[in-house]
């Protein structure tokens, strides 16, 4: 690979695995890195696909930096990472936290995202101890490159972003993706086990929100996706430059062998509402939902929508279906089970450190203060 | 003596976020007192010696009152010892510069979730637990995990967001019972079942001392209410050493380097369970019982970690504590004997009552009073217990 600098030797990076960053994902070998992502249960927000799109079409202003961790010659964990100038979520999220002065301190360097469903490292099976490397990797890229602190973005609350809120980061519950195990049932198995009363109300839901419209899982024309969109994020007062066009173009685009969407077509052939989505080593994920808010403006078609895109993920090779942020208790009718995705964010500096405390209290109270959970769950996709 | 200026105070300086105890016990070690509350209780506006009325949600502009004062004179220490106040406490320490407990090791105890995910990073064993915004979550929760469950706030409890709940129906009650619109997430959490023990410790310079471990009654009857405690607390060499282990593991992977800690674990058939951390003394009674039998008083010993002193230690004066709580099992008017109460210094023993004869209690009220015998002698309590003469005239419109 070309563009790499070694990291080995820093004293931050311990044990057996040599660390490399890499400052463009045109740099790194496609199938080595998605590879690992394969087989360390990462999803299609750590691919190389996902990368190149975010690198050929940023929201915002950013530089790639990602790691890569090698026992001897293989590569056996990776974390995507960008240096982040300019971010509308990030943005959003520090005048959430009144944190706004600190974004006068220069670049963060952020694994990756908060556009995704899911950050952070990957290590593959047997190699945990490279994840922790990455992160002092990560720690002296931040360093190296100038930024005053770095951190994880939707990391998934489990051991790993433990090991991060008990190294002293600073952490801010900032959503919550809510993800149906879908490898254990098949879609009567599915119905008859919710409880009847529920069972009966969301049918109901399905058949009155549905009518008039056909569901199926199709390809989606990036048009409208594009335009469906936008036109859900300006119903919510949401600027459209957290998915600008040409961003949302760049990821129809590359990740298009990966892509299922759901989407619902109305008696007259118009594609009225959208779940796009993509699916990776078993786990769909349902990242955006696209409306013609004008004709339903109350989401009408998207239990049928759901209960489409849960029968299908039923049918198919798909171990879990992600649904997204938001709509917690919708999704939750449904059976899905709400996994927090934390940011999570450190500085060398002590004192720095207690500013991103201070802000990531700030955030978290104010997002769960909001009706939607977050209240830049809108902005956050 | 060269270079000694006669108007400067010599005296140390630690700065305190609220706590009356904790002012008192820093005059009485000679320290120069800052006091940030709001308000400031009357009294302690004269005995601290630099009283600071804010709004303590206000971070940054305690930070700019605190740092004009380290200006004048530094500060050494920022101390808390209440839930509400360690956050504000460990923040201001770190953007000073001084001494105070970790402000990740205060935000990870003070959220369950966090502390949970940390502890379980750690290997430590915490009760499987799902988080929830709503009632149908909750209850899809409780059925994977078992009734019964315990339902609990994952902020701001400050040790009164937690009910037990044994069906879908009272899993519903409690998430509206519990909602707070400022952070609506719960906690649905297994019941975790086994004798429970609260362990105090000290921790200097992320080194952790075991204070003292009292075996802890808590009521199963849904009232999930504190009914005691007991020293020595039964435990073998063995448990002991076990129980040590954990506790120091788990503070240490919580981020503890300077601080006190109110550590409750269960034991269960698969091994230690940690149910809470908090970085705080114990409540109740408990901060006089631990001094008793170990000699450290908890909010002083507070005070010498953030000075980086020894440890005062004064001979323990009792082998043996039975620690009762007055809690009640049907709502009514209280009366007992108010000549029986008594408040003098360990060993003697004590009787307190939060509530006056004539007044109105519940189940739901929690702890009422506490009934302490340092006696080794099981009979001693129950003296103390019938010379109260405790009893509770139902209301005939609230049955039990």
């Amino acid at each position: 690979m070309s563009g790499q600098t070694s990291l080995a030797g820093h004293e931050l990076i311990a044990g057996p695995y040599r660390v490399e960053l890499v400052r463009s994902a045109a740099d790194l070998k496609a199938t080595d890195w998605n590879d690992v992502v394969h087989r360390a249960a990462g999803t299609i927000f750590h691919t190389w696909e996902w990368l190149t799109a975010f690198e050929e079409a940023p929201p915002g202003e950013f530089e790639a930096a990602h790691l890569l961790a090698y026992e001897g010659e293989r590569l056996v964990g990776i974390c995507p990472a960008y240096l982040v100038r300019q971010c509308p979520r990030l943005d959003y999220a520090l005048a959430l936290g009144q944190a706004e002065d600190l974004r006068e301190r220069g670049p963060l360097l952020l694994a990756h995202s908060l556009a995704g469903l899911h950050g952070g490292p990957l290590a593959l099976p047997g190699h945990q101890a490279a994840a922790q490397a990455l992160v002092a990797g990560l720690e002296q890229a931040a360093r190296s490159l100038g930024a005053w602190a770095w951190g994880v973005a939707n990391v998934p609350a489990d051991g790993f972003a433990g090991r991060l809120l008990g190294a002293g980061y600073a952490g801010a519950h900032v959503a919550t993706a809510y993800r149906l195990d879908t490898a254990n049932a098949a879609p009567a198995g599915y119905w008859a086990a919710m409880p009847s009363r529920r069972r009966s109300k969301l049918y109901r839901e399905q058949r009155l929100g549905g009518r008039g419209l056909t569901i199926a899982e199709t390809d989606l024309d990036t048009d409208i996706l594009v335009r469906l969109t936008h036109e859900l994020l300006r119903e919510y007062n949401t600027p459209t430059d957290v998915l600008p066009e040409p961003f949302l173009r760049a990821v129809s685009r590359h990740l298009r062998p990966y892509a299922r969407a759901t989407v619902a077509t109305g008696e007259d052939g118009e594609i009225v509402a959208t779940f796009a989505g993509w699916e990776f080593a078993g786990e769909w994920s349902m990242w955006i939902a696209g409306l013609r808010t004008g004709r339903y403006p109350a989401f009408e078609p998207y239990h049928a929508m759901l209960a489409h895109t849960i029968d299908a993920a039923l049918t198919t090779d798909t171990r879990v279906l992600n649904l997204g942020r938001g709509n917690a208790a919708v999704k939750a009718r449904y059976g899905a089970v709400g996994t927090p995705l934390y940011l999570a964010l450190k500085s060398d500096d002590r004192r720095d450190t207690a500013l991103l405390h201070a802000w990531c209290r700030r955030l978290e109270a104010r997002s769960h203060a909001s009706p939607h959970g977050l209240g830049a769950s809108s902005r956050c996709c | 003596m060269p270079g000694w200026d006669e108007d400067i105070d010599h005296r140390p300086t630690v700065a305190s976020v609220s706590g009356r105890r904790v002012v008192d016990v820093m005059v009485e070690a000679g320290v120069r007192t800052i006091l940030f509350d709001d308000p400031i209780p009357l009294d302690l506006a004269f005995v601290a010696d630099v009283p600071v009325d804010l709004d303590l949600d206000d971070w940054p502009a305690a930070e700019s009152v605190l740092r004009r004062l380290h200006l004048q004179q530094p500060i050494d220490a920022v101390i808390g010892v209440y839930d509400l106040s360690l956050p504000l406490a460990a923040y201001l320490a770190a953007r000073l510069g001084v001494r105070g407990l970790s402000l990740a090791a205060v935000m990870n105890c003070n959220d369950k979730l966090r502390m949970r995910l940390t502890l379980r990073a750690a290997a430590i064993n915490v009760p499987a637990h799902v988080v929830v915004s709503e009632s149908g979550e909750a209850q899809a929760a409780a059925r994977r995990l078992g009734y019964p469950v315990l339902v609990k706030k994952v902020t701001g409890a400050a040790g009164a967001g937690t009910l037990l709940c044994r069906d879908q129906r009272q899993v519903k009650d409690a998430v509206t019972a519990l909602h707070d619109d400022t952070d609506p997430r719960l906690l649905v959490e297994e019941y975790v079942d086994g004798p429970e023990y609260a362990i105090q410790t000290v921790t200097r310079d992320s080194v952790t001392e075991l204070i003292s471990v009292f075996s802890q009654r808590t009521a199963t009857d849904g009232r999930l209410v504190e009914l005691g405690y007991d020293f020595p607390p039964g435990l073998d060499e063995s448990q002991e050493s076990e129980l040590r282990r954990l506790v120091i593991t788990a503070l240490r992977a919580l981020g503890f380097d300077h601080g006190i800690a109110h550590t409750q674990v269960r034991l269960t058939p698969a091994g230690p369970v940690l149910i809470n951390v908090v970085a705080r003394p114990p409540g109740g009674r408990l901060c006089e019982v631990t001094e008793a039998v170990s000699g450290v008083d908890m909010v002083q010993a507070a005070l010498d970690v953030a000075l980086g002193i020894p440890l005062s230690r004064r001979a323990p004066v009792a082998e043996h504590v039975r620690y009762r709580c007055v809690t009640f099992d049907q709502a009514g008017t209280v009366s007992y004997d108010p000549g029986a109460l008594t408040e003098r210094a360990a060993p003697a023993p004590l009787i307190s009552m939060d509530v006056n004869t004539g007044d109105h209690v519940s189940p739901k009220g929690g702890v009422y009073g506490r009934i302490i015998s340092y006696d080794d002698d099981p009979l001693s309590l129950e003296r103390l217990t019938g010379a109260l003469g405790l009893s509770v005239q139902p209301h005939p419109s609230e049955g039990q």
